[in-house]
């Protein structure tokens, strides 16, 4: 009689243990999720103001009055334009009258200043 | 005796504790068997709260990528001002911090609440100046901003959102269903010290669809800045140019001037937030002329008629009296055309009959709206058929007693140089959204035959190379267009305005690799009023800058 209820006692604070130690890690799992979150909103903060900075130093109007006052213009048909794909050359660089556009996926156009 | 006394004092502490836990346990009872669900609520509202997530807007690209309007997070500053003593003071340092008025500031913390909003939506470095102040009863919570980085750029394209991030002008309203992010929610509990924990327990914000326009920015640019320009020069009141893509009624640009700023737009008079290529309705003069060149051409007009007399400038019609700008006497079918001829087309609209004239005004879209995407279209003002006077049939083709937009005109053009086909012109491309990808076609629908059109189209050609549109030539180019150069009605004078114009040109280009239809319209120019003389030169401007990009970017696409 005596064993049978010290087995009862043994499993009632096995059972109490485990879900105690499930709280406990769920409440730990919450305070990470929170801190995460918390990080991931900051990171988001410092996209966000860093893109809205950035976009203001170089939306259309001012990239288009930089290529103005730096006299680029659309090459007509009489222009040449060059591309090259292979690694830049001192030479060509040095061109008169030509310009160095860089492009996205490491190509290089140099076009016909005015 | 002592042992009685003993026994007696020990039954009274066993009754008091007996009572004392017996109330407990009736208390217990009580509150487990008949408050049950009430205190459960209580305990759970006071541990648990669902807090909302704001989805974010959709993009607005233009048809490069480039992004035109986007949502990035910003923080909206609170005060509770039951916390603030030194309420002079809070206001002052707020002030500096964030550029509002100190007695704005002070007003609203004098306020009778526990919650009253500083300003809303400012940036990640004025909320972090306020946070290091460590200001007692100031708070902030992070909502979504529109943001427009091209500044004023394609502004009445985009129109705008109010401070709550829904579309109150422009594409921003017409596409707002689709725009709109959906709220999600979050399950949140509180522990001990009263700190917002996350939970599992989410239910997801929808970012709202993006949205691609046929735009290109750059042409954009363009031709907002040479619009400008030609406002500015002319000293006129203002604006409007539209460029449009005949063949699939794709507008590559569309801009007004004076603009606004959609960044600013509850600073923005409403004057300026109009749209008038789609708004605003004005007498086209000569550009109208050309509803009489294709009905002419389709009755064969054209190959009845030698030449005709043009009464030297001036010829008396049922009311008044038409004038020519030159005194022309005899001029052939063409040359009306090319010299814009008032007396000459009157005389041409005559032979053709109203009926005929009324079914090509409405064959080329007047008087109805074109289905552009965008609010606010007007369906301009054509007089029905039966409330004609003996007046009208002469002065409507001439372009005066009719109210047309410049978008009508564009439309009409674009009729012609494609061939006959009506189009609507549009400005959404794509729809994207995380599900589906939305590509609208647009109908084609044949309403003039091909041989009319393109004989139409050679006329329009000539009145650039030789006529009154000489200023739009360009080399190697074959334009094409029609001059208007049209006198205001002044309501307020109830009569024609003796000073004020309305100069324009619609006009269209085409190459082996290009066809564009460019449409411009500036209101009370004032060093000269002639359409040939103030618009003209800026379709070629534009029409110049277009060309060359579109060449480059066909040449970098092959490489």
């Amino acid at each position: 009689m005596m064993r049978n209820k010290i087995i009862i006692l043994f499993f009632l604070f096995i059972l109490t243990f485990f879900y105690l130690h499930l709280k406990i890690s769920l409440n730990v799992e919450m305070y990470k999720l929170t801190s995460s979150y918390q990080l991931y909103n900051k990171l988001i903060d410092k996209r966000d103001a860093l893109l809205y900075n950035l976009t203001q130093r170089t939306n259309l109007k001012i990239i288009n009055q930089w290529a103005e006052n730096n006299q680029f213009v659309l090459p007509s048909q009489k222009s040449l334009i060059v591309f090259n794909r292979e690694e830049k050359s001192e030479e060509i660089r040095s061109v008169k009258n030509y310009r160095t556009f860089h492009l996205f996926g490491g190509r290089e156009v140099f076009a016909q200043g005015r | 005796m002592i042992y009685t006394r003993i026994r007696g004092r020990t039954f009274y502490v066993f009754i008091f504790f007996f009572s004392f836990f017996f109330f407990i346990l009736l208390r217990i009872g009580y509150l487990q068997l008949f408050r049950n669900s009430f205190l459960k609520k209580l305990a759970k509202s006071q541990r648990y709260s669902l807090i909302h997530i704001e989805g974010e807007r959709g993009k607005i690209y233009d048809c490069q990528g480039r992004i035109l309007a986007t949502d990035i997070n910003a923080f909206s500053i609170y005060a509770d001002p039951k916390l603030i003593k030194d309420k002079k003071k809070y206001s002052l340092l707020l002030s500096s911090a964030l550029g509002v008025s100190t007695s704005l500031i002070e007003k609203r913390l004098s306020r009778n609440r526990r919650f009253v909003w500083i300003k809303r939506k400012v940036s990640l470095e004025k909320k972090e100046k306020i946070e290091k102040l460590n200001l007692k009863g100031i708070g902030w919570v992070r909502e979504k901003k529109r943001v427009y980085p091209q500044g004023s750029l394609a502004a009445h394209i985009l129109g705008g959102v109010n401070i709550d991030n829904h579309g109150i002008e422009g594409i921003e309203l017409f596409y707002d269903t689709y725009l709109r992010g959906k709220k999600g929610m979050m399950q949140v509990r509180r522990d001990s010290s009263s700190i917002l924990l996350s939970s599992p327990f989410v239910l997801y914000p929808q970012k709202g669809a993006d949205l691609v326009l046929t735009v290109d920015a750059q042409i954009q640019y363009w031709v907002e800045k040479y619009l400008e320009d030609t406002v500015n020069y002319f000293n006129a009141r203002k604006g409007a140019v539209v460029v449009i893509n005949p063949y699939n009624g794709e507008i590559l640009a569309l801009a007004n001037f004076p603009s606004f700023d959609p960044n600013f737009l509850s600073k923005t008079s409403q004057k300026n937030l109009r749209n008038y290529t789609i708004s605003s309705t004005f007498e086209p003069g000569s550009v109208f002329k050309i509803v009489t060149l294709i009905a002419c051409i389709a009755k064969r007009v054209d190959e009845k008629i030698n030449t005709i007399f043009c009464e030297r400038g001036r010829f008396k019609i049922p009311g008044t009296i038409l004038h020519d700008y030159r005194p022309y006497s005899n001029l052939t079918f063409k040359g009306v055309f090319k010299r814009s001829s008032n007396i000459g087309v009157a005389k041409l609209a005559n032979l053709l009959g109203r009926k005929v004239l009324w079914e090509y005004i409405q064959k080329l879209g007047f008087g109805k709206k074109t289905g552009i995407d965008l609010p606010g279209e007007a369906r301009g003002l054509v007089k029905p058929i039966n409330s004609w006077s003996k007046t009208s049939s002469y002065i409507i083709p001439i372009g005066q007693e009719i109210g047309v937009t410049l978008i009508q005109l564009v439309k009409a053009m674009s009729i012609i140089v494609n061939g006959g086909f009506d189009i609507q012109p549009h400005l959404a491309k794509k729809i994207i959204s995380d599900n589906f990808v939305w590509e609208k076609k647009y109908e084609k629908k044949r309403v003039l035959s091909p041989w009319v059109v393109e004989k139409a189209k050679k006329i329009l050609v000539q009145v650039v190379e030789e006529g009154t549109g000489r200023r739009a030539k360009i080399k190697y180019v074959r334009v094409g267009g029609k001059t208007g150069t049209a006198q205001r009605f002044n309501i307020q004078l109830g009569r024609y305005a003796p000073y004020s114009y309305q100069a324009s040109f619609v006009g269209f280009l085409e190459n082996e690799k290009l066809s564009l239809v460019i449409g411009v319209t500036i209101e009370e120019p004032k060093k000269s009023h002639l359409g040939g003389v103030v618009a003209a030169p800026l379709f070629k401007k534009i029409a110049e800058k277009i060309l060359a990009y579109k060449v480059l970017q066909l040449e970098l696409a092959k490489q």
